[in-house]
């Protein structure tokens, strides 16, 4: 059991992106196979779990995203690290994130959606950028003039911002006095 | 300096507001709004048509694609100023046909999403708030072990090859490299030319197997036709073939032929 779990750190730590609990079971070493699949799916997720509660206290934490478990340094230390590393911070324009949480919260969603709620032509290159990172793609096409393309987020738009779901984002503001005066 | 509309808050150097400031006509809208405490169902449109209009003609425009967007709402701005100004239906609710309805809705949407948007920036995220540990594996190379196998399994396997190549063997009819046409014709040209010839010489060795066969099948077919006499002096000795008609050609008799080959 412990040499499961040492394991099973092992592997997370090894790759660089999230993986699944099929993901981690894959990667085990075949010893560990012998057994029946569903008994040892139920062992990897009680090691989990157990590690995800070992790290609460540890700087470096386990967690669950969209595309499955990772280990990441959270913010706190990652803060001390940027200032003493001197990272370059990330910072992305209001256009990009406005774009961004229309898409969030409305898609599946069309360019020509995006603009009317901003009241603003969207720049090719905003777009171009959501779709390089990852975090949206063209799921279809609306079936009106011009079949305009329509935009979802992605899983690793969730892993990114550190989410497992889209419905662990704050809910959108509900449209206040809209009937009321 | 022109006098400016009441209530208009002015930035330090307003000459410096540039565009990058705004994100997009609603935004600078909401922001003349909020910064002046109106009601957003209440827009005093003859005040803020003009302060929108001084702000866009102090911003140093140079996106034209941009600078549309804006020249559109200081459109849109005025339209609504104008239809404030035409009489209403007294019949209807207020609200009814304000022409100030659809912006104010516009501009609560808009707002939703401004908000999303700093919320969404508020979250944790990879790179800025985030770092992803990796740990340097020892040797990602994977090493390359040969499997031990013995001698009696690659034998084995042979057989299991040969097996196989049984199962899939191919039976393939091939044109035969001589017919029985070109051993008569052979056999004529040769008597034409010495008449008389022994059985040895007729054959020819490097036509095979077949070759041989239709040889001997040819001489028979040009004996029972009368075309050949066959001669043997004594018993088990050399058989001589000796040509009776000397202008016999195939042709002649090529329909016998056909039946023959049948």
């Amino acid at each position: 059991m412990n040499d499961l779990k040492l394991c099973i750190r092992a592997i997370l730590f090894a790759t660089d992106s999230p993986l699944t609990l099929g993901e981690i079971i894959s990667y085990l070493p075949s010893s560990f196979r012998h057994d029946k699949s569903t008994l040892l799916k139920k062992e990897v997720i009680a090691v989990i779990n157990q590690l995800q509660s070992d790290s609460t206290a540890d700087s470096i934490t386990l967690v669950k995203v969209a595309s499955g478990f990772r280990y990441q340094i959270d913010e706190d230390y990652a803060k001390l690290l940027g200032k003493t590393m001197n990272a370059k911070t990330v910072r992305y324009s209001n256009a990009l994130l406005e774009t961004l949480s229309i898409i969030v919260y409305k898609q599946p969603v069309t360019r020509g959606e995006v603009e009317e709620i901003r009241g603003v032509t969207v720049s090719h290159g905003i777009f171009r950028v959501l779709l390089d990172r990852g975090w949206v793609k063209i799921v279809g096409h609306r079936d009106s003039l011009g079949k305009p393309a329509l935009y979802c987020t992605t899983p690793v738009f969730l892993d990114y911002f550190n989410l497992e779901n889209l419905s662990q984002l704050p809910p959108l503001q509900a449209q206040s006095s809209d009937a009321t005066e | 300096m022109e006098k400016k509309p009441d209530g208009l808050y002015v930035p330090y150097n307003p000459l410096k507001l540039d565009i990058g400031h705004f994100n997009g006509p609603l935004d600078l809208l909401l922001y003349l709004i909020k910064k002046q405490n109106l009601d957003i169902l209440d827009i005093p449109m003859t005040m803020v048509a003009k302060q929108y209009d001084l702000y866009i003609s102090s911003m140093d425009i140079l996106n034209y694609e941009l600078a549309g967007d804006y020249l559109l709402m200081s459109a849109l701005l005025a339209d609504i100023k104008a239809k404030m100004l035409l009489p209403r239906y007294s019949g209807g609710t207020e609200g009814e046909d304000d022409p100030r309805v659809d912006l104010a809705a516009r501009l609560m949407e808009y707002q939703r999403f401004k908000e999303a948007a700093e919320t969404l920036d508020a979250i944790p995220r990879i790179e800025r708030d985030i770092i992803l540990p990796q740990v340097e594996l020892q040797s990602k190379q994977a090493v390359l072990r040969h499997p031990d196998i013995v001698l009696q399994d690659v034998l084995d396997a042979w057989i299991r090859v040969l097996n196989r190549m049984e199962l899939k063997k191919k039976y393939m009819i091939s044109e035969d490299a001589v017919n029985l046409r070109d051993c008569i014709t052979m056999a004529i040209t040769k008597l034409k030319l010495r008449n008389k010839i022994s059985y040895t010489e007729l054959i020819d060795p490097r036509l095979g197997k077949i070759g041989l066969a239709l040889t001997f099948y040819a001489l028979l077919f040009l004996y029972q036709k009368n075309v050949i006499a066959l001669l043997q002096d004594e018993s088990l000795g050399q058989i001589d073939i000796s040509l009776l008609i000397p202008n016999w050609s195939l042709e002649v008799t090529s329909q016998e032929y056909d039946e023959v080959r049948q």
